[in-house]
């Protein structure tokens, strides 16, 4: 049978480095093909290739057998080629069907004719059993259904091979699960699915057949339900991963940060937190989970300064001991001050500033104390000392503490943020996504370093929407739904599967609110 | 020195403005060559004519580095027309109302006088950006309408000097700048503006505000983020921004006019510090050859309005020629870079991976005002 | 007060706030698409500076004689032309150089102000112009005796064409497919690239069409309005039909409601000048600056603007 794609020999550079290096691929009707590998490692170039967002640098496209050039995207919709992307594609402040329909929306007298649109969409929605409503406005969608937009979009131009980027880097295991459906259907109408994914478990729920990739090249071929994880993320990472340790749970010791019915309001004004409380103990990992939306990012975001509470309080006690000081209304400066570190979780639109250099993005927030300022002035030389120091001891990969953090990887950017944040000047830590957009190898040291600083007897709260992340560090998991904490778990007393329930507003059971 | 490379790009740029100048003025009918050499004459064609040049260049050095540091700081201060107005206002008052001062010191006060108007009247569109979030470049544009109409009545009316034309009194003889070469104009506010030059790079990279500035125009968000304090950042360093640009103002007044007419007093000074600045790259010592260039333009087309009959509005559009075709190579330039990486990328592979850079991003210390946002 | 002079007042308040309507429906069409505009000033300018050379030269060689209108008529496309020029000027620096959008505007701006003054002087030999014997005539006046003598309110040709572009804007921008597109393209412009669809093209036309209403505002200031042209006589319009359009939350009708209310505070300030009222004309002259301060700080943070807005893409 003529595979439905096959790419022959295809290579892509980029400045500093190479994304894709002679990669044959076939991709079959019917499959559903996984594409695995970490950040970095060429995924997403080659299905932008496939998807004419750019172009190869040599090696051949074939279609059903038939050379190909697919220029742009439109070439690549005329071809029944259609892409689910990660980042949606959509305009929040239109309609579902005007979304859906953009660029081939029913005419009447050159207006567009609504009420035919939402009737095509309704029809298609039907078909493909994926019901939404045609009117609503995107914004106002939870992530799940906007997602179902864009898949609509993509079956509206009738996509014979659809590429879903990352599909669930954003839902619960639920809608999850529910994707995995709405695929295998797709497969069985004959239609050819690519999948790019960084885990394991999806592979084998989901997956026909697998491709890994690694540093822009295909490593291999696997049968995603005979291969086990271990030699899935073996082919992944290159080597084997060491085993998290497995260590008993910190008690934890003194609290040192204490939230009290805390309550927010979100970026567009709605209760983002209500009543939200809880404590960080002297030598815990506290550890957040939730589905992306549900308040953890504005609680974050409230005990470091950067977005007012409606309500509430925030008690912080001093590094020396003696009672809590009150926070609620201090400023990111003094909040600093205090001693609460922040690795915000979006790096570019917050932690560091890519024209700096290493060394000056290392005292971003203490260029204005000693003995980097000194009467007035800067001390050049002292920066430039701490920035050697930390970019040695974190294994940052730059030429020199002098080279602009704008042209390193998000790893080693994120080492950084990690070397200026995880300092002795902080005893309280509020860390959101630590390991996004970091590879694998990264991701390990980060973890350690995050262990070292908790046994040094920091009080560390972790955000993130990584369940292996958070497993593997958390002393105890609180879950957040609807800007509430509504259960408590400790370490080692949960399973995955109940925090997945949990994180949809499954029944919760017992401690409702309450530290464990 | 990286500004230094920008600046000798933006040369060739800058040949390129005066080129398409000559095209215009060939188009319109003139003798190009007869223009230009007239331009040439009245700029650097006798000792007079080059004082008269760095006479001109004072002011616009220093509404230049006004400029500047707004755009340092994330702000596009188109307010500085009017500032230098206002600098002209506080300094006159500060020059006639205050007799029998000792001159060293009577000067001192005209100048504080100046600066302190500047900066008041940039604080209020300051405040406004941070309060409410209304953009500084319509605010200041308004403040300027409103210091000319401003400034126009208090000339005609209650500062109105004796005799029939509006303008005020003359300054006292001990405030005026010294004049460092006799029987010319070139005063020491000169040397004033160089030392602000300095002070303000000074400023910029070597000390804990200057860097609070820079982080801030990069990206407010992070600067808060940092414990900067953003709010203060941002009026302290337009209000400064407002001082500077009324310092030039009163430079102008204590060196030269030493009255205020109703109109005529800035002759657009704070519009032509904009292209200056966005010439040198936003960088003090890199403004200073831009400021120079601009005030030998300005200073030559007086001459040849008269000898070669050629209206001296042509600069303007010289200005906006140079803004556009600077501007325009530092877009190529990041293409150019950025293919020369691909390049450099496909023959010697590095090690480490780095993520593929967005081709479409700016470059740091492109012309674009540093990373501000409208 | 005598129904007269609100009658007067109404007829000034419509004369001065069509220039703000065209011009806010300028920065309409660029901002929805992603462009910032600050360059409506200096399309404004070189417009109104285009139109009126452009009829005063056909008038002078005899093309046309002053009884008619067909010099005037051609004059205005002049205007929209050049404007739609300076439009794709800003569009082609901002897109293809990717210059950031405010400065590319500031300097189209200072061209603006150094071109019309040196064309004129070039043209003329001298700083002012002559006046036009005609400029465009009422279509429509409506007219109430007052005591001395009628008063009436005069709708000109240009004044209802920008109510019609203002409900054409309206129509277009949220019912056809090419009003999405924009919108889209100034709210997430990768929606437009992942489906093919170019941002480029939709910028281009929509500055294109952005300077083609500021010049036409322009055209309204000397064929309509005075009949001559002075330097720098747009004096911060284009500006105040920023504020206007912040003020109209970026939509076509609620700007028209937002001209007329900056209109009649202008209209305002000219007609306390006429009743000799003992205040300083400088000091009514800041008024319509002063509204506009006042208009942005109370706005800018409740109004959302298109989410793209000014990106370098």
């Amino acid at each position: 049978m003529v595979p439905a794609v096959a790419l022959e020999g295809i290579t892509k550079i980029y400045p500093g480095v190479i994304a894709n290096q002679d990669v044959d691929w076939t991709l079959e009707w019917g499959q559903i093909h996984a594409l695995l590998g970490e950040n970095g490692a060429g995924k997403s170039t080659l299905m932008n290739i496939l998807y004419g967002m750019t172009t190869p640098d040599s090696g051949r496209i074939l279609l059903e057998g038939r050379e190909v050039l697919i220029a742009s995207p439109s070439e690549a919709i005329r071809l029944g080629i259609g892409m689910v992307h990660q980042h949606f594609q959509l305009v929040g402040t239109l309609t579902v069907a005007q979304n859906i329909l953009m660029g081939m929306e029913p005419r009447r007298w050159g207006l567009v004719d609504t009420a035919a649109a939402h009737e095509r969409v309704r029809a298609l929605a039907d078909r493909v059993g994926l019901p939404i409503d045609p009117a609503a406005l995107v914004e106002d969608l939870p992530v799940g259904m906007q997602q179902r937009v864009e898949i609509l979009k993509v079956l509206a131009r009738d996509a014979r091979i659809l590429i879903f980027d990352e599909p669930t880097a954003v839902l619960t295991p639920q809608e999850i699960a529910l994707l995995g459906q709405v695929m295998q259907r797709l497969a069985s109408e004959g239609k050819a699915l690519v999948f790019i994914t960084h885990k394991m478990r999806e592979v084998q729920a989901v997956a026909t057949h697998v491709t890994v990739m690694r540093a822009g090249r295909k490593v291999g071929v696997a049968d995603p339900r005979k291969a086990t994880a271990a030699e899935l993320a073996a082919l992944v990472v290159g080597r084997p991963l060491k085993a998290p340790p497995d260590a008993p749970a910190s008690e934890g010791g003194a609290p040192l940060l204490r939230v009290e019915n805390v309550s927010c309001r979100s970026s567009r004004g709605l209760e983002a937190l209500s009543e939200v409380s809880l404590e960080v103990r002297a030598g815990e990992i506290v550890g957040l989970i939730g589905v992306e939306g549900n308040g953890q990012s504005e609680l974050v975001e409230v005990l470091a300064g950067l977005r007012p509470v409606t309500g509430g309080k925030v008690l912080l006690a001093p590094r020396s001991g003696g009672t809590h000081v009150d926070l609620t209304r201090a400023t990111p400066r003094a909040r600093r001050e205090a001693g609460i570190g922040h690795v915000a979780e979006d790096r570019l639109r917050r932690a560091v500033l890519k024209p700096w250099s290493i060394a000056d993005n290392l005292v971003f927030d203490r260029f204005h104390l000693a003995p980097y300022a000194r009467a007035g002035r800067l001390d050049h030389a002292a920066i430039r000392e701490r920035g050697a120091n930390l970019l040695a001891r974190y294994r940052v990969k730059a030429p020199d503490a002098q080279t602009a953090v704008g042209t390193l990887s998000g790893g080693n950017q994120q080492k950084v943020v990690m070397a200026r944040e995880l300092d002795d000047r902080y005893h309280v830590l509020l860390i959101a996504q630590p390991t996004r957009g970091v590879d694998a190898g990264a991701a390990e040291s980060i973890h350690d370093e995050m262990r070292a600083l908790r046994d040094r007897g920091a009080g560390v709260l972790l955000v993130t929407n990584e369940l292996d992340e958070l497993l593997a560090l958390s002393d105890r998991i609180g879950v957040v739904y609807h800007g509430e904490i509504v259960a408590w778990r400790a370490r080692g007393t949960v399973t995955r599967e109940e925090l997945g329930r949990l994180m949809i507003g499954g029944r919760m059971t017992g401690d409702l609110g309450t530290p464990a | 020195m990286n500004a230094f490379r920008n600046l000798a790009w933006s040369l060739a740029a800058v040949l390129a403005a005066l080129l398409t100048g000559g095209v215009v003025l060939a188009v319109s009918g003139y003798d190009v060559a007869d223009a230009l050499g007239a331009l040439l004459k009245g700029a650097l064609g006798s000792p007079n004519a080059v004082a008269e040049t760095l006479v001109n260049m004072t002011p616009l050095l220093l509404a230049a580095l006004a400029v500047a540091l707004g755009l340092r700081a994330g702000l596009f201060n188109i307010g500085v027309e009017g500032q230098f107005l206002m600098g002209g206002l506080g300094a006159v008052v500060a020059g006639y109302a205050l007799p029998g001062l000792p001159g060293g010191l009577h000067m001192l006060i005209v100048l504080a006088a100046g600066m302190a108007s500047g900066a008041a009247w940039a604080a209020v569109p300051a405040w406004m950006k941070a309060r409410f979030g209304a953009h500084e470049v319509i605010t200041t544009i308004m403040f300027n309408y409103i210091a000319f109409r401003l400034v126009g009545w208090l000339v005609r009316v209650p500062l109105h000097g004796p005799g029939s034309i509006p303008q005020t009194r003359y300054i006292a003889e001990g405030a005026h700048l010294p004049v460092l070469l006799a029987d010319t104009r070139l005063h020491a506010g000169f040397l004033l503006a160089l030392a602000v030059a300095g002070g303000l790079w000074w400023l910029l990279w070597h000390t804990p505000w200057g860097m609070a500035i820079r982080s801030v125009g990069l990206n407010p968000e992070a600067a808060e983020y940092a414990g900067v304090r953003v709010v203060r950042t941002l009026v302290g360093s337009l209000a400064l921004s407002g001082g500077l640009a009324g310092l030039a103002g009163a430079v102008q007044l204590a060196g030269v006019d030493h009255r205020l007419v109703e109109e005529g007093f800035s002759a657009g000074y704070g519009y032509d510090s904009i292209a200056v600045s966005l010439l040198g790259a936003n960088h003090p010592f890199a403004i200073v050859p831009a400021a120079l260039l601009f005030a030998a333009l300005r200073s030559g087309a007086g001459l040849m309005q008269i000898e070669a009959d050629v209206s001296s509005q042509i600069i303007s559009v010289l200005q906006a020629f140079v803004i556009l075709f600077v501007a325009a190579e530092a877009g190529l330039r990041r293409d150019r870079e950025f293919k020369a990486a691909r390049k450099a990328a496909a023959v010697a592979p590095p090690s480490p991976p780095a993520p593929p850079q967005d081709p479409n991003l700016p470059a740091a210390g492109a012309t674009s005002g540093q990373g501000q946002e409208a | 007060m005598e129904p007269a002079i609100l009658i007067g007042l109404l007829a000034a308040m419509l004369r001065l706030a069509t220039p703000l309507l065209l011009g806010s429906l300028s920065g309409i069409w660029a901002e929805r698409s992603g462009v910032v505009n600050i360059a409506i000033e200096g399309m404004m300018l070189t417009g109104a500076f285009a139109g009126y050379v452009v009829a005063e030269r056909l008038l002078d060689a005899g093309v046309f004689d002053g009884d008619g209108t067909g010099h005037l008529w051609i004059g205005v496309l002049a205007a929209v032309m050049v404007g739609s020029l300076l439009g794709l000027v800003h569009a082609f620096w901002t897109q293809r150089f990717r210059t950031d959008q405010i400065v590319s505007g500031t300097a189209l701006n200072i061209l603006a102000v150094g071109v019309t003054a040196y064309a004129l002087r070039l043209v003329y030999d001298v700083g002012g112009s002559t006046k036009l014997p005609e400029t465009l005539p009422a279509i429509l006046t409506w007219s109430v005796n007052g005591k001395d003598g009628p008063v009436g309110v005069s709708f000109t040709p240009l004044m209802v064409l920008a109510v019609v572009l203002c409900l054409l804007t309206h129509v277009v921008l949220f019912r056809t497919p090419w009003g999405l597109r924009t919108q889209a393209s100034g709210e997430h412009p990768l929606t437009l690239t992942s489906l093919g669809l170019s941002v480029l093209a939709t910028r281009y036309v929509n500055m294109a069409i952005s300077g083609g209403l500021a010049g036409l505002a322009g055209a309204f200031l000397t064929l309509e309005g005075i009949g001559q042209f002075n330097e720098g006589m747009t004096s911060g319009k284009g500006f105040i039909a920023l504020a206007v359009m912040i003020f109209g939350r970026w939509k076509p009708l609620p700007s028209l409601a937002a001209a007329c209310l900056f209109g009649l505070a202008d209209a305002m300030q000219i007609f306390l000048q006429t009743l000799g009222v003992e205040v300083p004309a400088e000091w009514l002259q800041m008024l319509p600056y002063v509204l506009t301060l006042v208009a942005l700080m109370g706005l800018m943070g409740r109004s959302r603007p298109p989410a793209a807005l000014g990106q370098v893409s």
